[in-house]
Order: structure tokens, then sequence, then C-alpha cells
């Protein structure tokens, strides 16, 4: 099953063109950094850092129609803002699970 | 403000009524009851009756009928006239030129 | 496709950044980019763009501080914000829109975005519109009004000046007068009365108050060269019908203040009533409009018959336009001319004050002065006013120096032409003869009125003295005068004037039979009463010589300057 909406990768592609390669890239890379930037604020126990971090992904995330890694985020964000880094750590195991796997089927696109 | 207007059965004469308050705001509708005739009548009579109230521009006004009405040989009667409305009238010693009832 | 625009893009996520920026472009517009809030006004100051579209949720400056500083940057402009937003709840949202003017969620999606941009573009087209119409507004308003305070000035000049700060007036006279068409005029005529003129011209604005030009130049004009009330208000009744549209006029009352006679002579048409209360303290008696305003019938039918009433020193004669009378309280209540003459009636010589007082009481906060005018005129002795005689000015400096003139009135010219102001002009036209034009006039003036009221016609002076002797005196003057079939008076003037000096002779005859001319000596030695006297002492103080000649119908009077010596 896509983890991608497929109307919004079309609509993706025809918006960026020649770039929409360079622009999956830059999200795989951007949501990379992203992810290290909340583990890194857990070991701080920075919750409304967290919540930043995992908002901006979540962003960037409904945008390119990845919207199972999008909820996911969300409720990151929504534990950031609780304050409960605890119920953050335990769901960034999903994150990265999630991002994994999406990052396989960026991958396709890119290449097609 | 209204102004109404009646030719006389032997439609010599011809009677414009004011109600309401008879200032600046009726100018342009008192004007066009008698420029709007097609003969100009022997005399006119302005009624009164339903009138509240008299300025200085409603005295211009009967001023301008008058002038219409052929000036010094007009034959003007203002009629019905309140206490209010009879004193303005009666300072400005308009019975000199107007028969006020 | 929509006209292009420059759209500002601030969000600090690459990848919003990027997809935004290119619909936006994709539309044909601009895109600036902002990478975080401080970046965003940086680059809204230096490019200035039409649109911003501003992430809500960004580090470091908090998105709705960004959107409060681009306000304030783009001034009276309105550039629309529209907030990038994630959020879902809806008290969130409602916050974008609050700081905001709208917030495009993500996804984004172009057909919403394009929408988005031309709705607001719109917006902010029409704001501009308005913006600029608004500035045009300002900027004539700001004209009008400089223009309006340069006919106010000019309106206030002619107006309003003439003697009126004399001891004896005192007026009120709303500032703002050149908009609902009040005039006041004073000054005095060479014999030392004091003419007044109330005017309240129809109409509103400016129209109302242009009349008052022509009006005030008749009224100087004609004051200064020593015309009667009624002449001058023919002539201004001529003027005001000729250069007005019908329907238009002007309610006035004028007065004529003699002090030598301490009399008063009003002609009043169509403002309310004046009021004369006298010193001691008595009820007013009001002084009835008999008139039509000026302005409204042609020459032939002008009335410009006067009243005259006898005051004694401190009466006092209030005139008011109908301002001061439909001045309405919070209440509606209108102050009314019962309050007037009440307060008149027990405030004495302080009831100029009481009335002013009491209208601005009246009117409490809703203080409007512009429909408020007041004058009083108060008869004191002629050397307790302290006013300026009129100047003359004549056709050159040199005058005629050598020279005589007769000027002979049959009863037709009698009836009617006042030939005094004629006569003036041309005594006038001596240059040594100016500095005393005020006595010159004042002696022809009492000459010619012996002549005329006691010579030719017969009224005897003794009638003036007695209570309403003189409304009795006036009304058996104009019935004589109308019936008049013959008789004449004759001027003669000779003079000399050499650079050493000069004399003036004034001869008046008139067809009456004379008078006792026993009573010359006690006239001459002061012991005569005045008005019996045909105001001899009078004519003694102010001659340099008087002389009687045959039966007393036929006086010559006397003025001489430098070393002029008049031959007999």
């Amino acid at each position: 099953m896509s983890r991608i909406d497929q109307r919004a990768i079309g609509e993706l592609r025809e918006l960026m063109g020649d770039d929409f390669g360079a622009l999956i890239q830059a999200f795989a890379a951007d949501s990379h950094a992203q992810i290290r930037e909340i583990d890194a604020a857990l070991a701080k126990a920075d919750a409304e850092r967290v919540r930043r971090y995992a908002h901006s992904l979540r962003g960037a995330c409904v945008n390119l129609g990845a919207n199972d890694l999008a909820e996911l985020c969300e409720q990151v964000e929504a534990s950031g803002r609780a304050g409960d880094c605890s119920a953050a750590g335990t769901l960034m195991a999903s994150v990265k699970r999630e991002f994994a796997a999406l990052g396989d089927e960026l991958s396709h696109y890119v290449r097609h | 403000m209204t102004i109404r207007s009646e030719v006389s059965p032997d439609g010599r004469g011809v009677t414009i009524a004011v109600e309401g308050r008879f200032d600046f705001s009726a100018h342009r509708d008192f004007r066009e009851t008698y420029e709007s005739l097609d003969s100009t009548p022997e005399s006119f009579t302005v009624d009164m009756r339903e009138a509240t109230y008299l300025d200085s521009s409603a005295l211009g006004m009967l001023l301008l009928l008058r002038d219409h009405a052929g000036g010094d040989a007009a034959e003007v009667r203002i009629v019905n006239c309140n206490p209010d409305v009879r004193k303005i009238l009666t300072i400005s010693n308009f019975e000199q030129l107007f028969e006020i009832r | 496709m929509a006209e292009p625009i420059r759209v500002l893009v601030a969000d600090d996520n690459r990848i919003d950044r990027t997809l935004l920026s290119r619909i936006v472009a994709r539309e044909g517009h601009t895109v600036i980019t902002a990478v975080d809030g401080n970046e965003a006004i940086e680059r809204f100051t230096a490019e200035r763009p039409q649109i911003v579209l501003l992430d809500a949720l960004m580090p470091g400056l908090d998105g709705f501080e960004v959107a409060r500083r681009i306000r304030e940057a783009a001034g009276d402009a309105f550039i629309p914000i529209v907030f990038l937003t994630s959020l879902t709840e809806a008290d969130e949202l409602a916050r974008c829109l609050l700081v905001g003017d709208d917030f495009l969620s993500k996804p984004y999606n172009s057909v919403i975005l394009r929408a988005k941009i031309t709705a607001l573009e719109r917006m902010r087209q029409l704001h501009a519109t308005m913006q600029e119409q608004r500035d045009e507004i300002a900027q004539n308003n700001a004209r009008l009004l400089r223009e309006q305070q340069a006919a106010k000035d000019i309106f206030d000049s002619v107006a309003h000046s003439g003697c009126l700060n004399a001891s004896n007036i005192r007026h009120l006279i709303s500032p703002l007068a050149v908009f609902n068409g009040d005039v006041v005029l004073a000054a005095r005529n060479p014999a030392g009365s004091m003419y007044v003129l109330l005017g309240d011209f129809t109409g509103h604005g400016l129209t109302a108050s242009i009349g008052a030009m022509p009006l005030a130049e008749i009224f100087y004009g004609m004051t200064q060269k020593g015309f009667h009330l009624a002449d001058v208000l023919r002539e201004c009744n001529r003027k005001l019908k000729e250069i007005l549209p019908v329907g238009y006029f002007c309610c006035a009352t004028m007065i004529d203040f003699n002090f030598q006679k301490s009399t008063v002579e009003v002609w009043a048409g169509g403002l309310p009533d004046a009021y004369l209360t006298p010193a001691d303290g008595g009820p007013s008696t009001p002084i009835v409009s008999r008139h039509l305003p000026l302005g409204v019938v042609s020459t032939q039918r002008f009335d410009p018959s006067t009243e005259v009433f006898e005051l004694k020193h401190g009466d006092r004669v209030m005139l008011c336009t109908d301002g001061l009378l439909e001045l309405r309280n919070s209440a509606g209540e209108m102050f009314g001319s019962g309050r007037l003459i009440d307060i008149l009636g027990r405030s004495g010589a302080g009831g100029f004050e009481a009335v002013k007082e009491a209208a601005y009481a009246h009117m409490g906060e809703r203080l409007r002065e512009d429909d408020l005018t007041l004058v009083e005129v108060t008869m004191l002795h002629e050397h307790e006013i302290d006013a300026p005689m009129p100047t003359y000015v004549a056709s050159g400096q040199i005058g005629p120096r050598d020279w005589s003139l007769t000027f002979q009135l049959g009863p037709n010219s009698l009836k009617e032409f006042n030939p005094l102001p004629l006569l003036q002009h041309v005594l006038m036209e001596v240059p040594a003869l100016r500095v005393r034009g005020g006595v010159i006039f004042t002696v022809l003036s009492e000459l010619y009125t012996n002549a005329l009221d006691h010579g030719v016609i017969g009224l005897s002076s003794v009638v003036k003295s007695t209570a309403n002797g003189f409304t009795d005196y006036y009304r058996r003057r104009l019935d004589a005068l109308n019936a008049l079939a013959d008789g004449y008076v004759r001027f003669e003037f000779v003079s000399r004037a050499s650079d050493a000096g000069g004399y003036l002779k004034i001869r008046v005859l008139d067809s009456g039979p004379g008078f006792d001319t026993s009573i010359v000596a006690a006239a001459r030695a002061q012991t005569a009463n005045v008005y019996h006297g045909r105001g001899l002492n009078l004519l003694f103080q102010l001659c340099d010589s008087l002389t009687f000649h045959g039966a007393g119908n036929d006086v010559e009077a006397c003025f001489r300057w430098g070393d002029g010596d008049v031959p007999n």
C-alpha cells in the first residue's frame, strides 16, 4: 500500500517538473535532520523543541501527501506540547520505521 | 413635507397645500407645482392648514411664486395660517404683498 | 491571468517554502523568500511586496509578532498577510484571522491559493483607491478651508467695521457670521449722528453673506456723505433688489442715533422686535418691524418711513436676529422673546451682558455660536461718544480757490430731495474746509432744517419738546411736505482761499415769513433754550459769525481760516 497520496504526488510532479527529484531528495534530507533534532531534544528532555521540530516535519509531510507519517508526527507534536517526553520518545520508534519505509517508496519516484 | 396642488373647478385658481415643514427641502417640489402648469392661473392660494413650520427659505419660495404669477399684478393668497406661521409672516410684513388669512 | 504582483513567502521549512514559491511563480507572480522572521521583515521593507505569505510558527521571532511589525512598516497601505498553517484547532485558526487577513492550510493547493491571491489583491486595490480618494478629499477640504478663511477675512473687514467699537455700542457677532449671513454696520455721519444697521441675509453659506459687500459699501459711503436714513435705505433696497435673485432678501433694522436731539429714528424690515429699554428701569418698549425686508420690492414701492423715539441719557436700544430667539436648549425649548424682555427689564445697564450670559446658559453644552447676533446702542452725551468722525477724501489736493454757488430748491424738490450731501460734497472740495467738515455739515443741516421746517412749512419748533412731541412733529412735517405747493429754499455760497487763509460764506434764504429776531441776542448770550430758538445756541457756537437779515428768513454763516477776512 502506498504511503503517499498518489494524487498529491501527481500534482507535485506536475508542479515541480524537472525539479521534482530535487524536491524529494530535499525532503528526505530535511526530514532525516529533523528526526535527529527530535532525538537530541528528547535526550535533553526539551519538550518545546520536540514540539517544534515535530510540527515542522509534519507540515512537510502533509504537503507531500505522506499522511501516515504526518499523523505520527502530529502525535509527537501533541506530546511535546503536553510536555510528555516519554510518550514522545515511544512514538519516535514508529516515526522512524514509517520514515524508513517511506524513504524506500520515495526513491522509486525519484528514479522514474 | 408634502406639496399637493389642485385646480379650482372653474380652472381660474390653483391651490397649493403644504404639509409638514415648509423649509428648504420643499424647494423643488413647490416650484414644480406651479411651473408644471400649462398656463398661469388668475390666482394662487397657498393653504397652510397642515404646515407646521415656516422659515426664511419658505418666504423666498412664496416670493418666487408671486414673481412667477406676475409680480405686483399677481393675486396670491396665503390661508389657514396657524399662529406660528402667522407670526413669521407678520414680522416680515408679507401682508403688504400677499393676502393673508 | 491576473496582474503579476510581488509576493513574500516566509517559511523556515525548506520544503514548504519551495512548494509555495513554485506555486506562486507559476501564477506569474514575483517571489521573494525569507527563512525566518527577521529576514521576512527585512525583505518586506526592501522589496515592498503586495502580499505576504507568512508561516505562523517559525523559530525566533513569533509569526504574529512578525505580522505586527510588517503592518507597522506598511504604514497606511493595506498589505494582506496570509498565515501558512497546519494548525487545525478552530481557535488557533481564528487567531490567524485576528492578526492576519487569511490563512492557508496544508497541503498547499494551487487552486485555492490562486483564488485567495486574487481576492486579497482585489481588496488591496480597493483599499488603495479609497486611500487615494480620501487623500484627495482631504486636500480639497484643506483648500476649501483656506479659501473660506480668506473669504471670512474679507467679510470681516467689510461687514463688521465702522465704529462698532464706540463706547456706546456693545455687540456680539459670531466669528462664523460669514456663513450665516449676519452683518452689523455702524458709522457716524458728518453731523455726529450714529447710524447702526443689523442685517440678516437669507440663504446659507457664502451666498448668504455675499450681499453684505455692496450693502456695506452703500451704508458707509452714504452715511459718510451725510445722507438721511431714508436715502441710505432706499439705495440699499435698490441695490439688493438688483443683485439678489428673487426669493433672496435681507431682513434689516437701521437706526439713527442723534446725540444732539437725543432721539433714535428707526426703520425695521423683517427682523424680530427691537427693544428700547429705559435707563430708569421701566419696562422695555418693543420696536416692531413694519416693513418688508430689503431687496424685495422695487424702488417705487419701497417705503422708507421711520419711527422716532425720544431717549433719555442711558436709555438703550437692543437689536437681535432671530438666531437668539430661536436658540434651543437641550430640552428643545426656544429662548424666546419673553425671556429676553424679562432679562432686559431687570438688568439695568448690564442688560447686554445679562442677555449674553443667559443665551450661553441656554445653549449649555450645545454651544453653537454661529447664529447669535446682538447689538446694543446706548444714548449718551455727544462728548461721551468715543468714535471717529468721517474723514473726507476729495478729488484732488488743490480745490477751487475763488468760487460761488447758488442752489435753489422749489416745492417739488423740497418734498423729497435732500440737498445736504450734494452741497457738502462741493464744500469738501476746498482743502481747508475738510478738517471742519463735521461742523460745516451740522451748520448746513441746522440752517436747512430751520429754513424748510420753520420757514417754508411753518412748523413751530415748540412742539418738539413735549412728550410724544417728536412723533407728532414728524407726522405733521410729512403731511405738510406732501401738501407743499410753493415756496423755496436758496443756498448761496461764496468762498475765497489763498496760501495765507480764506473764508466761506453760507447764506440760506427761505420763502417763509421769518421770525421774531429779537431772540437772536438772547441766544447769542446763551440764555435761550436750544430748540425753541431754532438751534441758535448751537449755530453761534459752531460758526465764526452768524448774521440774520431782513425778517429773519435770510441768515448768513461764516467760517474763516488763517488770516482770511470775510468781506461784507
